[in-house]
């Protein structure tokens, strides 16, 4: 047991470093590269299960890297918050499984190996930036899961995904550099750049300048997690984007502004009164940003476009929930952080697959596909229903307990817009499985089409599983974050 | 305190900031995908130097013992930061260089008018569909 | 053209409405120069008390760089890395630049030829007295890497690029990633820590030099490779 905690930087390590060997060692045979991709991730899905383990089995631990003190060096912590990195191995492996196959009719042959290099370099990142307790190795692994998901979404060979990552790379840019100026602005006011270490000093300079901080890293972290109303970047980007990176992008590099927010959340403890207009804008804006989200993901003919406005809807749930500030809020928040990332991931890699077979997107292009590619239509299906929140699947948890949470705060308003934007998920779920199951096929490719490999099912059917075993699962995942709500708010109901 | 004190004590501060929100006002408003590159640059010159001010001190030596320095140092930490923050905006701009390229070879312009121009009239160019 | 204008007003006045708040925020910071400010007298004075015995350089930003805060550093040379592997993965159909290198003028031409291998020593000199002055494995790899541009100017960039085989600088770009895992592996064994540096000075001497010599001759090979990319003359 005491020496797991090596492995705490070496999953992130690892998979950078895997990366950055890919283009090296591969660049001329992509499917070893593929086969080195999926090595490098599995040995990571590893270390972060055994992390996980420790975590539950002895609590928080953290490491100092360098061997130095937290004053003088960085500090990575793993907590119940940390603990996501698990489930973001899994999620990246099962995408890089995906990938094999996608990527042969949609990558040119001879970037493949930048492709699994770029996604592994992104998954380290992921890893390490959840995993940091130092306020600017935060920005450092912000950059690195950034830049290479602009690069990503970049990788598709549509005309039009040059744009959206350019338009992504801008938005995320400026997030990134309003996260470095709040970072600056910390260590003008306390001298560290250590989380911990700050939140203890924050009430030394006094409220402006705290503010200051508080608000251009709230801000930064929003357009990460594509919070309303800076979400715009999103849908083009993620739509556009290859399946197994829409996949990621939704179900982790979003959910990594969630856990920034987190982070900022714990940062700024101590001081009330600059939390509570952050924690009831973050209310208003989720709510607004749950039903545009629904509404526009309705009005959507592109899968893709729909499942990318979905997301943003999903994050005006997890962001409600944290703004509520009450236990049940935001267990429910996090929990949905969790599950929406697997259901989403679900969806778009069906989603991936279909497109794959038969080249359409539009959903009316899509009817009768069920009787043609079974196993990947009742995935989608199964997702869809998971995603509407029906129980027991794996929507429901999440958004069961925010809305609890809305009632306990006395915020009727709130849960009636949750009930709304949950009838309009449900709305074009129908719709999608209407055209999968009930309608006569209307094109040529759908009266052709087959199923996909098995090493494209696989990945679909166990996220799909997943919708329902987080669904079943739910009371445990909800205790294990309890802990960190207390860091977070203080005296919570 | 006095307001005219406080400005001129903190006017390199103050300097920064408005560098930073002029380089906002470049990236937001212009039509030139280009001089949306170099506004996040100018973001990014101001918050370097932000970061670089926190450090210093009046009258003080740089971060280097050297034989026969005394007085003050600044603090090495913001220079670490800034160093690392060029490295990562170096990164940032080339990529967007290289996006803008290929923006150009496959719409066939960088003013943004003219490229959501080209999508209004192209259907079939994956996704369309509203967005901000 | 109407709603491109609002657009603009919207987001002018957007921008002065931050402005207030923003400025007023700072006003607020201590102000800066000051020797008893926080950001003094917190983690900043231990680095200055310690640095040179325990960072082990007299350039306790290089101390900070290579020693308190490798992973930053680790991050950092995996982000310029990764800018190339993103470049070379985007950059695919940008050979369409178009552009013809206009051979320079004999003079310049010269100038440039004779310069070229003193920015290359001066380069050397700076990653290696990263110690002692001013310098370090990023400012003498952008040396380098300014140095490979000058050269593709005034040549073309083919024959810059050429020198080597594209797998050679693929090596040669990932140096700085590779030799930091190995040297942060190391530090396992030798202080108990990934990232760590012995106490022995002349063995963390020795490593901190093999680090700087990565991150240099990575960093300079990256950025060559990205303005080759961007000119199209990378070969894929």
């Amino acid at each position: 047991m005491t020496h797991w905690p090596h492995w705490l930087p070496l999953v992130a390590a690892l998979p950078m470093v895997g990366g950055v060997l890919t283009p090296l060692l591969f660049r001329s045979r992509p499917s070893l590269a593929w086969a080195w991709a999926v090595s490098i991730a599995s040995v990571t899905t590893l270390a972060s299960s055994a992390l996980l383990l420790t975590l539950v089995g002895s609590g928080p631990f953290s490491y100092a890297v360098g061997g130095w003190l937290p004053d003088y060096g960085i500090e990575l912590q793993f907590d119940p918050v940390s603990a996501l990195i698990s489930p973001v191995c899994i999620i990246g492996l099962l995408s890089l499984i995906f990938s094999r196959r996608y990527v042969e009719r949609s990558i040119d042959p001879k970037k493949v190996s930048f492709f699994y290099a770029l996604v592994l370099v992104n998954l380290g990142g992921l890893n390490g930036f959840m995993m940091t307790g130092d306020l600017f190795n935060m920005f450092v692994f912000m950059e690195i899961f950034s830049v290479s998901a602009y690069a990503l979404v970049a990788t598709a060979r549509e005309p039009i995904a040059a744009l959206a990552a350019f338009k992504y790379l801008l938005m995320g840019a400026l997030s990134s550099l309003l996260v470095l100026f709040s970072a600056g602005v910390v260590f003008a006011m306390t001298g560290t750049l250590n989380i911990a270490d700050a939140a203890s000093r924050m009430d030394v300079a006094g409220p402006m300048p705290a503010a200051l901080a508080l608000a251009a890293l709230a801000t930064g972290f929003a357009v990460k997690a594509a919070l309303f109303p800076v979400h715009f970047w999103l849908p083009d980007a993620h739509a556009a984007a290859p399946a197994p990176v829409s996949a990621i992008l939704s179900a982790l590099v979003v959910k990594a502004g969630v856990v920034g927010m987190l982070r900022t959340l714990e940062l700024f403890a101590g001081a009330e009164q600059l939390l509570q207009p952050l924690l009831t804008s973050l209310v208003w804006l989720g709510a607004l940003g749950a039903l545009g989200g629904a509404l526009m993901a309705l009005v959507q003919r592109d899968i893709k476009l729909m499942l990318a406005y979905s997301t943003v809807a999903n994050i005006g749930y997890i962001f409600i929930g944290l703004g509520l500030a009450t236990a049940s809020a935001a267990t429910g928040a996090m929990a949905h952080t969790l599950n929406h990332a697997v259901i989403k991931s679900a969806l778009f890699l069906a989603a991936g697959a279909i497109i794959h077979r038969t080249g359409l997107r539009h959903i009316d292009d899509l009817r009768g596909l069920a009787r043609r590619m079974p196993v990947t239509s009742f995935a989608m299906a199964f997702a869809l229903v998971s995603l509407s929140g029906v129980p027991p699947m794996a929507g429901f948890v999440g958004k069961w307990q925010i809305a609890v949470g809305a009632l306990q705060a006395g915020r009727p308003a709130v849960l009636a817009v949750m009930i709304i934007a949950g009838l309009i998920v449900l709305a074009f779920s129908v719709r999608v499985i209407n055209a999968l199951y009930f309608r006569p096929p209307s094109r040529i490719s759908v009266a052709s089409a087959t199923e996909v490999p098995l090493s494209m099912l696989l990945p679909i059917a166990i996220l799909t599983a997943g919708c329902l075993g987080l669904g079943m699962t739910g009371q445990p995942v909800l205790e294990f974050v309890a802990p960190v709500i207390k860091n977070l708010y203080g005296a919570v109901p | 305190m006095n307001a005219a004190t406080s400005v001129f004590s903190h006017i390199d501060y103050l300097v920064a900031v408005a560098l930073f929100l002029s380089g906002a006002w470049i990236l937001l408003t212009s039509n030139n995908l280009v001089k949306k590159i170099i506004g996040l640059n100018v973001m990014e010159t101001s918050v370097f130097a932000f970061i670089v001010t926190t450090g210093m001190i009046d009258d003080g030596a740089p971060p280097l013992l050297a034989a026969g320095v005394e007085g003050p140092f600044a603090s090495p930490l913001p220079h670490a930061l800034v160093l690392t923050g060029i490295v990562v905006a170096v990164s940032v701009t080339s990529l967007a260089l290289v996006l803008v390229l290929r923006i150009k070879a496959e719409l066939g312009s960088v003013e943004l008018d003219e490229i959501e121009s080209v999508g209004e009239h192209d259907d079939s160019a994956g996704p369309g569909g509203g967005s901000g | 053209m109407n709603a491109w204008r609002t657009g603009r007003i919207l987001t002018t006045v957007l921008i002065g409405a931050l402005a207030v708040p923003l400025m007023y925020g700072v006003l607020h910071l201590p102000p800066p120069g000051q020797a008893d400010a926080p950001a003094h007298s917190n983690v900043s004075a231990k680095y200055i008390e310690h640095g040179a015995e325990h960072g082990g350089s007299e350039n306790l930003v290089t101390g900070v760089l290579l020693n308190y805060r490798a992973l930053d550093t680790f991050g950092e040379v995996l982000v310029i890395f990764t800018a190339w592997l993103a470049v070379a993965a985007v950059a695919g159909t940008a050979r369409q630049t178009g552009h013809e290198s206009t051979p320079p003028s004999p003079i310049v031409d010269y100038v440039i030829r004779m310069l070229a291998p003193f920015i290359a020593v001066f380069a050397l000199f700076v990653i290696v007295n990263g110690h002692v002055l001013p310098g370090g494995g990023f400012q003498g790899g952008v040396l380098l890497g300014a140095m490979l541009i000058l050269l593709s100017l005034a040549h073309g960039g083919e024959p810059v690029a050429d020198v080597v085989s594209l797998r050679t600088w693929i090596w040669l770009r990932a140096a700085g990633v590779l030799v930091f895992a190995l040297v942060a592996l190391l530090g396992l064994p030798l202080t108990g820590y990934l990232f760590g540096l012995p106490t022995d000075p002349t063995l963390r001497h020795a490593l901190m030099i093999v680090l700087e010599l990565g991150i240099g001759i990575g960093g300079g090979a990256v950025l060559g490779g990205l303005y080759f990319s961007i000119a199209g003359v990378e070969r894929s």
